[in-house]
């Protein structure tokens, strides 16, 4: 079924990305939103009603067939499908950790001058999970020893994953009793594919609770050692201010946009980009610098380390070239699209393809390489400033917001007491006396099949009118980032009188920035600590939260949910009736027996408004089981500066008596 | 935070540590590095900082490192839009304020600047300033010896807090009322800074308010710096009751968010470095009330309720200012979340603990009853029930009005008690109560007990209608209240008919030499079941003591008679009857029931414990102990100080820093800390040698307890044993101990040796 | 009688107050002080024919409180995008529940 094509307006609801469409339209570049118009999504596959994992299919599951060649089920088939797309997200993260986890062996080793340990703190945290010794030990030793010890986690060869002990007790007991503790994070990938093999496990409910398993190894393991020595390397984020949105390209100055996932030659080439040598080349060409901006994780990465603006998320990778401001887009890893190549063919701009996983056709390749990664990262800058005096003709729409993003876990138990009273206690209070109403994590792709940042941004505005806190990672961040919902003012303009009295008295914008997608271990950590802080329970289960991902469309977004399901939440996936439509059996399993077994469920809801009445009604029935208060946003609001203006504005002498208030 | 209050925080941390770096710069060039910094009678240095940081100042010198750290905990303004955030930021900056407070604090010690001179004001009892020589001034930072001495009040929530008042109330009337509603509630006030110029201590001098030690009101100095003070008694409490080690810096603020109950009444307009000092105490769990507008910060969790709250008082809806101040201490205690019993007892004057401490000047007294010119007596006996009309308060002969102005007359208070749980050992155990509900009344006066009770009436309280029948109002009231478990009816006489009066005293002097002899059998032989007190264990968590006939509690609050009827009070309460049980070693004092309970109530801390050693397995402390006894070695023998006593010891410590090894619920024989009327036991450490063994001991204690004392010499065959212990007089090292102890020929030197 | 208001921005605080009050209530001709370091201004009440303004400025510069002078010393200026350098120097890094925390907070006054 061909499919009508959307107009801009139709295609996104972010006023920037809408500009770029209609110039696309006008000078008759394909994206990858007229290409969702023109391709219809296989009916079948999308429902996982497709079996193509032997010769003797594919099988078509559909009508009265009933069983595949073998005679599989369309159960055991939608099963296999999603646990496959399990194995290749978990993959990808925890192949991302893996690669951090070499940079900091080959920085401790002096392999990598140019990368050193810049936060020892945290490298100790590491050390202490996973057991390395640190007592009168140089940093170089310990970090030697904890990016062997990562590496081990990747293949270990008795035991289970070390990092499972971060999660509450109750939560461990679980995954022990039900017998899906990841025991290393390759081997859960691998035995994923093993079982999907032709005639291998054959039973839906048997092959997804290895997907639960292999899920765990990458929240728990992959995507949190990925996290954790992302800041040992480059640091733990804190709040720092920025801009969002392609705005932020800069028409005087050479715009370098760096896109994909890993933070390691990203950081090298903020770096670069500050070398004065280079700025004055950048000048020699007639620039008046190096604007730096960043796509996707990287962007986040770079964004809440180093404050490097967010050019924008997963769709506008194309519309940035588009802009024909940009002299390089330098990516990396994941969720690249094959697109911007014969987008950027069409201006200067020079793709750059750096990581030996990732060659694309047409693209230049400049393979990164850890021992003499600023080199490199010069070169790279250097050529980008080669192309700033080809420029054509630059459409960059005059639209950005700013954003203060920045909050790791660490920093957010800072900002809830400081050095000396540091807690989730305050965020625990907050909950259970009602200012807030429950915690949703808004996080997640973009879908060029969904209208751009429309069902980010309505529920974001939905659930901060009911006092919900949201903490967001990835391409849902910079949505929000971009909609303004992460500035501190945003707190004392949309949010509920709860919500806002705790924004006011925090600092925070109501939209927390946690970072990028495998920083999704961040929300992991800071649920397991609400849970062990006390008064919302002993278990991440039985906390009001909510996870979801309502633009989705990757296998790592499909990995996420899974292992955050596996971890106690309840998720949402958005804009679709997912990929397990095919099969009732499937979707009962995922939902109710994953719920009876683990306390998490998983569902599928296209629709943004069942996204916000599910979640809020899920969180009430969380809230109501605690025998917690009932939200009642009529009871707050009352703190804050509101009385100060007008006693800051009467003369002195009046001033004198009336700090005593009014007389009655 | 809310950003305006963030911002003025912020900005007031970094204005006073950058004033208090200049100003220790200055001082370091004037006056040397090596200049001794120290605050009066304290093991604790300056104690937030050693609290917070384990560093001990004892020189201008060592402030160096306080303010580097305390520069560390600094921050940069929020902005005024996209703003980063300022919570955390903001609390730091207050542990900045606070350490560069002390630091402050610590250089005007050293200049001889503190405590501020205040001439004409007398204290009702006060840190001790030799050198001043008198000269009026205030209190500066509480000393060891009156922290520990208000640590059993502290404890069994008899004192459930502090409040710190910063500036200046609305009005005189409304500082004497605010005072007066904490001072009902037995909660601690301590007073500093002020509101141009004017400070709360300045409108209680005016208004004639009593302040100092003993009227629960302590006036610390004129600005906001010296509010490091209450902070230095909150953190001083962690380290002394709560067994907590220096440097254990979110052990010690927890342990103030959850157990000591104190908050801020910032009174009158707030600047920067009011609102930092306030962002200090919030880290400490303590919140602030302000009687202006300012930003309320609501939302919980640093501190456990609300952490900022505006009361503007010209707002407060109430007719007078004592119903402002009452509806503002009222929100203030409910914020904090303290829990406060407060008996309504029905007389025409002020009543709470608070007055406890008053003196009644001969020039100010109504009347008095006992002392020199008449005889006083108090009774209580267990009477059957259908013989006591409950509430029956009879005043029996001539009335207050037949008196002239300072007169004496004789009285007598009998009360009759009747109950189903009621026992005649109860007895002794509720008269002695009379005490603190007759001092409880605020311009009465009660000294002594039995027949030489001594009471006095001050004018003021004759002019507000106090009369003789209120005394049964008030035991009438205090008795329902505070024994109600036991006390079903009483009834009350208050005698002043001579006749009578004789009568009854006859009757009296009868059952009190019949309860001394009652007292003189209740050996530890002579029982079956000691009791256990746990009181303590809110604040040393660990820490049990077993209260036996022969050994009462070592804050000298409870002896077995109190533990008993406190058990019949409260079945399910801190003092719990512990069967004796097989006795293991007779001469120790090791029993199976003993160290079966002292190891389920300390958790496993203690294993075994003996009764009547010192030098193994010795009880342990918690922090209000009245005496430590410590072994001397070289003199074979032991040494006894009390906590009034601030002087060198032999051992080579004061009693504060001996304090800190005694307590905290650990085991450590050769030390050990016990109330003083143990001393008088023939059980006092029998098993190393009893009485005979103290060598030293603190000249207070020779003086205080010379009766007591002097029986127990006899006791112990040697008359003039007393003289041979020596004292701080006499010596106050080894050295000069030894010397003493061979020209007395003290008995100690040829008896066993302890080791 | 005449009233004056002087901004001192160097009065921050209550023992600043104190000097300042010292430093104007002596002269000849001063009234009545409001010295308010919640705004850094002080009100002075005075009698023109005695004392003028000059004069009060005078003796608050000789105090060390010169009128619309200075400014509170900040110790920590922002920087540009990360503004705290607190952060990484006093390194908190907590990934979970402190037992402390747990420990002291069940109900411990039970009597």
């Amino acid at each position: 079924m061909a499919k009508k094509e959307r107009t801009p307006e139709e295609s996104s609801r972010d006023e920037a990305a809408i500009r770029l469409l209609e110039h696309a339209c006008a000078i008759e570049v394909e994206t990858a939103f007229t290409r969702a118009d023109a391709i219809a999504a296989c009916n079948i596959g999308s429902q996982g009603l497709c079996c193509k994992n032997c010769s003797m299919g594919p099988c078509r599951l559909v009508g009265k067939t009933v069983r595949g060649v073998c005679g599989a089920t369309i159960a055991t088939v939608a099963a296999r499908n999603f646990a496959r797309a399990v194995a290749a997200g978990a993959s990808a993260h925890s192949d991302h950790g893996r690669g951090l986890a070499y940079t900091l062996l080959e920085a401790a080793e002096g392999k990598a001058p140019d990368y050193v340990v810049r936060d020892p703190v945290k490298l100790n945290e590491m050390a202490r999970y996973l057991g390395v010794k640190t007592a009168d030990r140089s940093i170089e030793e310990i970090a030697k020893d904890v990016a062997l010890a990562s590496l081990t986690e990747f293949g270990k060869v008795e035991g289970t994953v070390s990092y499972l002990k971060r999660a509450p007790v109750k939560r461990q007991k679980i995954w022990q009793e039900q017998g899906i503790e990841p025991r290393s994070i390759d081997r859960e990938i691998v035995e994923m594919l093993h079982r999907t093999h032709i005639g291998n496990d054959q039973d839906a409910e048997h092959i997804l609770d290895q997907a639960l398993r292999c899920a765990l190894g990458d929240g728990w393991g992959g995507s949190m050692l990925a996290t954790d020595l992302s800041d040992v390397l480059f640091g733990t984020p804190a709040p720092v201010r920025s801009g969002a949105n392609l705005g932020i390209l800069n028409n005087n100055k050479v715009n370098i946009v760096v896109h994909g996932h890993e933070p390691t030659l990203s950081e090298m080439i903020v770096a670069a980009s500050l070398d004065p040598e280079l700025i004055e080349y950048a000048r020699s060409k007639g620039a008046d610098g190096i604007q730096l901006s960043g796509i996707c994780c990287t962007a986040n990465e770079t964004l809440m380390r180093q404050g490097v603006p967010l050019a924008g998320n997963f769709l506008q990778q194309e519309l940035a070239i588009l802009t024909g401001a940009v002299e390089a887009m330098v990516v990396d890893i994941q969720c690249i699209m094959q697109g911007i190549v014969p987008v950027a063919e069409r201006y200067h701009t020079e793709i750059i393809t750096t990581s030996p996983k990732v060659k694309i056709t047409g693209a230049t390749h400049i393979e990164f390489e850890e021992h003499r990664a600023l080199e490199i990262a010069k070169e790279i800058v250097r050529r980008a400033i080669d192309h700033f005096p080809e420029r054509g003709e630059m459409i960059v729409p005059d639209v950005q917001a700013s954003v203060v993003p920045g909050f790791s876990h660490e920093y957010i138990t800072y900002a809830l007491g400081g050095f000396y009273r540091g807690s989730l206690r305050p965020l625990n209070d907050a909950i259970a006396a009602g200012r807030i109403r429950g915690v949703v994590a808004n996080i997640g792709c973009n879908n060029a099949r969904v209208c751009h940042d429309e069902l980010f941004r309505y529920v974001a505005t939905e659930f901060l009118k009911n006092d919900v806190l949201l903490v967001e990672t990835g391409c849902g961040a910079i949505a929000s980032a971009k909609q303004g919902y992460m500035t501190p003012e945003a707190a004392l303009e949309v949010a509920g009188p709860g919500l806002r009295e705790v924004c006011e008295t925090v600092g925070i914008p109501p939209v927390l920035h946690l970072g990028s997608c495998v920083d999704n271990s961040r929300i992991l950590t800071v649920l397991a600590q609400m849970a062990t802080e006390g008064g919302l329970g002993q278990d991440i289960a039985d906390i009001p939260a909510v996870g979801m991902a309502p633009e989705w469309m990757s296998e790592k977004a499909i990995s996420i949910a899974t292992y955050c399901v596996a971890s106690g939440a309840y998720v949402i996936m958005g804009g679709s009736t997912g990929p397990v439509s095919g099969s009732e059996e499937v979707l009962h399993i995922l939902s109710e027996v994953w719920e009876s077994k683990i306390g998490g469920r998983l569902e599928f809801v296209v629709e943004g408004e069942e996204i916000v009445r599910r979640s809020l009604e899920h969180i009430d029935k969380k809230r109501a089981a605690l025998g917690l208060p009932e939200y009642d946003a009529s009871k707050w609001g009352k703190s804050g500066d509101w009385r100060m203006p007008e006693l800051l504005e009467l003369p002195f002498e009046k001033q004198i008596e009336a700090v005593y208030g009014v007389n009655r | 935070m809310s950003r305006y209050i963030a911002t003025r925080a912020i900005r007031g941390s970094n204005a006073l540590v950058a004033e208090a770096e200049a100003l220790l710069k200055q001082a370091v060039e004037e006056k040397g590095a090596d200049t001794p910094v120290a605050f009066p009678n304290t093991a604790y240095f300056l104690p937030v900082t050693f609290g917070m940081l384990a560093h001990e100042v004892n020189t201008l010198g060592d402030l160096e490192f306080s303010l580097a750290h305390a520069k560390k905990l600094l921050h940069p303004l929020p902005e005024d839009n996209l703003w980063v955030p300022y919570l955390g930021e903001t609390l730091d900056s207050g542990m900045a304020t606070l350490l560069a407070a002390e630091a402050i604090e610590g250089v005007r010690f050293a200049y001889g600047e503190e405590p501020t001179l205040y001439p004409g004001l007398e204290l009702a009892g006060s840190t001790s300033y030799p050198q001043l020589n008198g000269t009026g001034h205030l209190n500066g930072p509480i000393d060891d010896i009156q922290l520990r001495s208000w640590g059993i009040q502290l404890v069994d929530g008899r004192m459930p807090g502090f409040a710190a008042l910063v500036g200046a109330a609305h009005s005189n009337e409304a500082a004497v009322a605010i005072v007066r509603e904490l001072q009902r509630r037995n909660i601690l006030t301590f007073l500093c800074g002020n509101t141009n110029g004017r400070s709360v201590i300045d409108q209680l001098h005016e208004e004639g308010v009593e302040m100092g030690y003993d009227t629960y009101i302590v006036p610390f100095g004129t600005d906001t710096i010296s509010a490091i003070y209450p902070l230095g008694f909150a953190t001083r409490s962690a380290l002394t009751f709560g067994g907590l080690k220096a440097g254990q810096w979110r052990d010690i603020l927890i342990y103030n968010k959850f157990r000591v109950f104190a908050f801020v009444l910032a009174l009158g307009e707030v600047d920067d470095l009011k609102y930092a000092a306030a962002a200090g105490a919030i880290s400490y769990g303590f919140p602030t009330i302000a009687d202006t507008v300012i930003p309320e910060i609501l939302p919980t969790g640093v501190t456990r309720y609300e952490h900022v709250i505006s009361m503007p008082w010209n707002e407060i809806e109430a007719e007078t200012e004592e119903e402002r101040a009452a509806k503002m201490v009222q929100r203030a205690i409910e914020v904090r979340g303290v829990k406060v019993k407060i008996t309504e007892v029905p007389v025409p004057v002020a009543y709470g603990s608070a007055f406890e401490g008053e003196v009644v000047r001969r020039a100010d007294m109504r009347a008095e009853f006992g002392g020199k010119n008449s005889r006083a007596f108090e009774y209580l006996l267990m009477a059957p029930m259908d013989e006591v009309e409950d509430g029956k308060i009879e005043l029996i002969g001539p009335g207050l009005d037949t008196l002239d102005e300072g007169g004496s007359m004789d009285l007598a208070l009998v009360v009759e008690v009747a109950g189903r749980k009621m026992q005649e050992d109860f007895e002794p155990v509720l008269e002695r109560q009379f005490h603190y509900f007759i001092n409880g009344a605020s311009g009465i006066q009660h000294i002594g007990q039995r027949d030489i009770t001594w009471i006095r009436i001050s004018k003021a309280a004759a002019e507000k209608g106090f009369d003789l029948k209120h005394f049964g109002d008030i035991l009438y009231a205090r008795f329902h209240a505070d024994f109600g478990a036991i006390v079903d009816k009483l009834q009350i006489k208050i005698i002043t008919d001579p006749d009578l009066h004789a009568e009854w005293l006859a009757k009296a002097r009868e059952a009190y030499d019949f309860r001394n002899r009652r007292l003189a059998d209740l050996t530890d032989d002579a029982v079956d079941t000691f009791y256990s007190c746990i009181l303590c264990q809110s604040f040393a968590p660990t820490h049990v003591c077993v209260v036996s006939p022969q050994r009462l509690g070592l804050c000298g609050a409870y002896n077995w008679l109190d533990c008993k009827a406190s058990y019949e009070i409260n079945p399910t309460g801190p003092n719990q009857p512990i069967q004796k049980g097989q006795c293991l070693d007779d001469d120790k004092g090791y029993f199976a029931g003993v160290n079966e309970y002292a190891k389920m109530a300390s958790q496993g801390t203690v294993e075994e414990v003996t009764m009547y050693s010192i030098m193994e397995n010795p009880m342990t402390a918690c922090g209000c102990f009245e005496c430590i006894v410590m072994v001397i070695p070289e003199a074979n023998g032991v040494m006894v100080v009390s906590r009034e006593d601030p002087s060198m010891t032999p051992a080579g410590m004061t009693f504060s820093t001996l304090a800190g090894i005694a307590g905290g619920g650990l085991q450590t024989p050769g030390i050990m800390g016990v109330g003083k009327f143990y001393l008088t036991s023939p059980k006092f450490v029998s098993a190393d040698g009893g009485f005979k063994r103290i060598v030293w001991m603190s000249s207070f204690l020779k003086e205080t307890m010379a009766e007591e004392f002097k029986q127990v010499a006899e006791r112990e065959g040697d008359p003039d044993l007393i003289a041979k212990i020596a004292d701080e007089t006499i010596c106050t090292d080894v050295e000069g101990l030894l010397a003493y102890l061979e020209s007395v020929g003290h008995p100690a030197l040829t008896m066993d040796m302890m080791f | 009688m005449e009233k004056v208001v002087l901004d001192v921005p160097t009065l921050w605080a209550d023992h600043h107050v104190l000097k300042v009050r010292e430093a104007l209530l002596p002269l000849e001709g001063v009234k009545d002080v409001y010295a308010s370091s919640a705004w850094k201004k002080v009100l002075v009440s005075y009698d023109p024919g005695k004392v003028n303004v000059a004069a009060l400025e005078k003796a608050l510069a000789d105090a060390n409180y010169p009128v619309g002078e200075g400014k509170m010393p900040m110790l920590v200026q922002p920087t540009e995008k990360r503004r705290d350098p607190a952060w990484a120097e006093m390194a908190y890094r907590v990934t979970e529940t402190n037992r402390v925390d747990l420990e002291m907070s069940g109900e411990f006054r039970r009597y």
